[in-house]
């Protein structure tokens, strides 16, 4: 575990030993970064999703299942379905 | 290998001396054989290799029945309807979906494999259903979906019956009535749209009980043992590895549980945001416990995904849209990498090369994982590509909005617009989800200049090693030989190149059909990317886990990542308009129109 200097302990104890306010406090603040998360993901956005534009592709999203979050395009189906359409249009193009 | 991605780590073989004569510095490296599985960049390219050799066996025998009888009798309509109409009839459209249905990870084993290494599930208020659904709670999802499914279904097959029937009476006409032609077309592009509501609607159906926990426990293990190899090979205790293992990937897991958070997937934020979120947290808050720092191996993790990485990179899906392509996703990508990187060290002076070259690599490529491979290969500090990370996140989720409605209200034609979506948002997924949003071809542009750009990370990532080797990280005045260039090489970027070239030569050997199946749509997508998904998800969590925020915060200094970022986006957003225009409407009108 990380330690502060503030307490009173040597060098050689600081390795091993914690204020116990010192860890009570780092503890407050991991439940207030979880709370300020839950706040962002419960409150926060979905009511900027409320927003008439940024509401419309979300619901979109939300119906089609699109993997928006992909970060390549084997983790997104509809690359394949496009690759399969666009070599078919080029290689069997109806009026040649 | 300690967490930094920066080569000034102590087991770096690299030493510095002092010329005689001279009091230049002059960093020698050098290289032993021992390095083959002494060293992080080798042992990646060897535990990489071993799961795409594993792919490859598993998938390769068991081609799924029928296949090529399958491909060769929709081949054969896509022939005689192209040559029977002049436009893309029912029948042609039908014969393209029969030739998407085969693929191998749909065989029984490749389910399996799914199954053990998926992420966990959907949720929406109560993350525990992201892990367990029961039989009473799959019923009430299946009850609701099967009603929309139901409505979409019937809306799909009147679209088909009107599509059907536009088709025939333009038929009775031997296709010469121009206005008949043109309503089949209006009536087949509404029933294709029908068609993909009913079939996502359909997708949602099929919801049954859950319980992922078992499978993740035993991928848990599967990926300690794995990993441990090349632990062991390092010098690094295997009592100590194994019990710090755990704590990353039950913190990587709920990164995968977050990216599956119903609001949280509609933004597209996905696990790579999470994990460094969660890392953070934990480490600036109550701090990373010592006994976790032993599974703490952002590099090792990082290339080994690259490693696999490098076999999505597939040179024979670069043509898949022609020239105009070619030229959106190929020739203005490198302009703007290249100009965005001079602007951030001329004009906006930032100090550290590798900041600079990882946004501009993440903004003008495709994201996150363009920022993964370059971090690598130039070794950007970990505070580095988490910027770069948060920065493409944050962007990705505006533009996928702003884009697309952007697009309808000036009524932009939907080949450019999903052109230029495809060239400039940065993630995959949200080019999928902006262009499915303006329509079908909007969509078959945008994802596959963003597939064709995709492919772009390979070259990249080695001409940024090279250069990195060669130019940067050498002292002012140093010449530098081919063998220093060698001995300073990101070797794991060889596996990445490799990787790639291989999976090509069996990409083009098999035609581009059949690979489909049996590698794009087994050995990666039912494999090998389900994998390398796992592996930079424990690499961010790791990165989140070792980094604090003041270091992060002096990184951001003068906002100017963020200036950088919005410059080189803004002359990305032209160049590629300006280039996709010129291409599919001035020079290509004749591929457009076959779109």
């Amino acid at each position: 575990m990380r330690v502060r200097p503030n307490c009173n302990t040597t060098d050689g104890e600081l390795e091993r030993k914690v204020c116990p306010s010192t860890v009570a406090r780092r503890w407050a603040r991991l439940f207030l970064s979880l709370f300020v998360l839950w706040v962002f993901v419960f409150v926060v956005a979905p009511l900027v999703q409320q927003l008439p534009p940024i509401k419309q592709i979300a619901t979109f999203v939300r119906e089609s299942g699109i993997n928006a979050s992909a970060l390549y395009y084997t983790g997104v189906e509809e690359t394949a379905h496009a690759e399969t359409y666009l070599r078919n249009a080029t290689e069997y193009s109806p009026g040649g | 290998m300690p967490a930094d991605m920066s080569p000034t780590e102590p087991d770096e073989i690299v030493r510095q001396e002092i010329n005689e004569g001279t009091d230049v510095v002059v960093e020698r490296a050098t290289s032993q054989w021992s390095d083959l599985w002494k060293k992080e960049d080798y042992l990646a390219i060897w535990l990489g290799f071993i799961i795409l050799i594993v792919g490859l066996l598993i998938y390769l025998p068991r081609a799924p029945k029928g296949m090529n009888e399958k491909i060769a009798e929709a081949n054969s309509i896509l022939k005689r309807e192209a040559e029977r109409a002049p436009f893309k009839t029912v029948a042609w459209y039908k014969a393209t979906d029969a030739k998407r249905k085969p693929k191998a990870m749909d065989e029984p084993l490749g389910k399996t494999i799914t199954t053990f290494t998926n992420k966990p599930h959907g949720w929406t208020s109560n993350p525990l259903q992201a892990f367990i659904l029961n039989a009473e709670q799959a019923e009430v999802r299946k009850a609701k979906a099967a009603l929309k499914y139901e409505e979409a279904k019937a809306k799909k097959e009147a679209a088909l019956a009107r599509a059907a029937g536009a088709e025939l009476a333009a038929e009775s006409a031997n296709f010469e009535s121009h206005q008949l032609n043109e309503g089949a077309t209006a009536a087949i592009d509404d029933w294709r749209q029908a068609n993909r509501q009913a079939s996502d609607a359909r997708k949602k159906t099929s919801v049954k009980p859950y319980n992922q926990f078992p499978y993740l426990a035993g991928l848990m293990v599967v990926l300690a043992v794995f990993f441990s190899v090349g632990i062991k090979l390092m010098g690094c205790s295997l009592k100590k590895f194994f019990p710090a293992f755990v704590f990353v990937f039950i913190v990587a897991v709920l990164a995968y549980m977050m990216e599956g958070q119903a609001t949280m997937k509609e933004y597209g934020f996905g696990y790579a945001l999470w994990a460094i979120i969660f890392g953070l947290i934990i480490s600036n808050t109550v701090g990373t416990p010592r006994w976790v720092m032993p599974a703490v191996q952002v590099e090792y993790y990082i290339k080994t995904g690259l490693v696999l990485l490098g076999a999505e990179i597939l040179f024979g899906k670069i043509l898949a849209i022609g020239i105009p392509g070619i030229f959106v996703a190929w020739i203005v990508t490198p302009i703007v990498l290249v100009s965005t990187f001079i602007f951030g060290q001329k004009v906006l002076k930032i100090t550290s090369k590798t900041l600079n070259i990882t946004i501009s690599a993440d903004m003008s490529v495709c994201g996150v994982s363009a920022a993964i491979a370059t971090a690598a290969a130039c070794r950007a500090k970990k505070e580095e590509l988490t910027l770069s990370v948060g920065l493409s996140m944050m962007f990705t989720a505006i533009m996928m909005v702003v884009m697309p409605t952007f697009i309808k209200a000036v009524g932009m034609p939907h080949v450019l617009g999903g052109a230029w979506m495809g060239g400039t948002i940065d993630a995959t997924g949200a080019v999928a989800a902006a262009g499915a949003f303006l329509s079908d071809r909007a969509l078959y542009v945008a994802a596959t200049v963003k597939m064709i750009q995709n492919m772009l990370i390979g070259v990249i990532a080695f001409c940024v090693a090279v250069y990195w080797c060669a130019r940067v990280e050498c002292a002012p005045g140093q010449r530098v030989r081919a063998m220093e260039i060698w001995h300073r090489f990101p070797k794991f970027v060889l596996g990445f190149i490799a990787a790639s070239i291989i999976f090509s030569l069996f990409y083009e050997s098999m035609g581009n059909d059949v690979a489909d199946v049996m590698l794009d749509q087994g050995v990666l997508r039912g494999f090998a990317t389900l994998l390398r998904d796992w592996f930079f998800c424990l690499a961010f969590t790791s990165i989140g886990l070792a980094t604090n925020f003041r270091e992060l915060a002096h990184h951001f200094k003068g906002g100017k990542p963020l200036i950088l970022y919005v410059c080189g986006q803004s002359f990305n957003l032209i160049l590629t308009l300006t280039m996709a225009y010129i291409m599919f409407y001035k020079v290509f009108p004749q591929i457009t129109a076959k779109i």
